[in-house]
């Protein structure tokens, strides 16, 4: 579950981590660190692929300090930093071919069996991850954190609409995953015509 | 016809539909069950477990600190990696007699074939595909900017040695030789900012349907 609206990160801290002080600097990271992991573990799976985000969302954050406005809550511009640095590293003409140096973590979230371990998660979170990363990556956006179709979109340099029809198609592809059709299932919406 | 998902997932998140799939999803239980459905997923994505970070936040501090000494101390690294050039030029040149000193960076074979125009005019398509790069990231990579800049101010150093009358008249075979220089650190150069641009997440073309 989303956290980042959870995260109350005091004035003084910022005014603090500003001065470069780094006691406030890592009083910051503490609070927005699990957040910021998750969501980026959400959108680009890959653990090692994540942790290396993460880096960058907080080394980016915490130079950046002056340019929170103070308009809207600290956490959620963090958030959109996160979402940005994820989004551009799922653009990048190398992801996809950085597999192999991560494989272990990769395989564990993509390809995880039915029955296997605790660790691997629930029918949801294997779906989940078995979407491709557009639809995975909107769907996550849209029904976990709240983003809105017009804000998706322009993160996407895309339309509404655009968002609104990957979100149906992830959702097509959860309902096959998780509740895989019989003949007599009676609802046969027009989107699977 | 029922409605179609999109318009359901618009119904459970009280987006405005048209009026005919409201009716038609307030007489229709099967529609009807689909929104719950999606609503409890909605709900159950929002109750997955977190992910537990690793502790960070040593690898944080350490590039946050090592970018802001980067500053100041930039000019003195690039005369630093001059001086190892230099040196291991001379250690080579020492312990083979038979390598040019004059020329750290290509081989005295590439130089010697290669016309001087066509040396210029492969610098000038460099140049010219540098400047179709997007700009630097606002958060920048020490190592990249010491390379960049090092490699940048090599370049200056040539462009100089080149806009002298003397150096281009005088000796042909030394003119050619700047060029060739000046062709690989641009070349060098090119992939150094063609890598960090990538992993800021540069694309040069986006194909439909996909990220």
């Amino acid at each position: 579950m989303s956290t980042f609206l959870d995260v109350q990160v005091p004035a003084e801290w910022l005014r603090r981590a500003r001065a470069g002080e780094a006691a406030a600097q890592r009083s910051i990271y503490s609070a927005l660190a699990r957040p910021v992991y998750a969501l980026l573990r959400r959108l680009v799976l890959r653990p090692a692929v994540a942790e290396e985000l993460a880096q960058e969302v907080f080394l980016e954050v915490l130079r950046n300090l002056g340019a929170y406005s103070g308009a809207g809550s600290f956490a959620g511009w963090v958030r959109s930093i996160a979402v940005s640095r994820a989004l551009m590293h799922l653009r990048s003409p190398w992801h996809g071919r950085l597999l192999p140096e991560d494989a272990e973590g990769a395989g564990a979230d993509r390809a995880a069996p039915r029955g296997a371990d605790e660790e691997c998660g629930s029918d949801l979170e294997r779906a989940l991850n078995a979407l491709p990363d557009l639809t995975r990556s909107i769907v996550w956006l849209h029904d976990v954190e709240g983003y809105t179709h017009a804000e998706i979109g322009r993160l996407y340099d895309r339309t509404a609409s655009f968002s609104k029809s990957q979100l149906a198609r992830a959702h097509a592809a959860l309902r096959d995953a998780l509740e895989p059709r019989t003949g007599d299932q009676e609802c046969t919406l027009a989107s699977r015509n | 016809m029922h409605a179609r998902l999109e318009e359901l997932i618009s119904l459970r998140d009280r987006q405005p539909v048209d009026a005919a799939t409201v009716s038609h999803v307030a007489s229709c239980a099967p529609c009807a069950a689909e929104i719950r459905r999606l609503t409890a997923l909605r709900a159950d994505m929002t109750q997955l477990p977190d992910f537990a970070p690793p502790d960070l936040w040593p690898l944080i501090e350490t590039r946050l600190g090592a970018a802001a000494q980067s500053a100041p101390r930039r000019r003195w690294m690039q005369l630093s990696a001059a001086g190892s050039i230099v040196a291991l030029v001379l250690a080579l040149a020492a312990s083979l007699p038979q390598v040019r000193v004059a020329n750290p960076v290509l081989s005295e074979g590439a130089s010697a074939q290669v016309p001087l125009e066509t040396l210029v005019a492969r610098s000038q398509r460099l140049e010219a595909t540098l400047r179709q790069l997007p700009q630097r990231p606002a958060v920048e990579v020490a190592a990249n900017s010491v390379a960049i800049d090092a490699l940048q101010s090599r370049i200056q150093r040539l462009d100089m040695e080149l806009a002298s009358d003397a150096a281009m008249e005088s000796d042909p075979d030394r003119a050619q030789e700047l060029w060739s220089q000046r062709v690989s650190l641009l070349n060098s150069l090119f992939g150094v900012r063609y890598a960090e641009a990538v992993h800021a997440g540069y694309r040069a073309t986006r194909e439909e349907g996909s990220l």
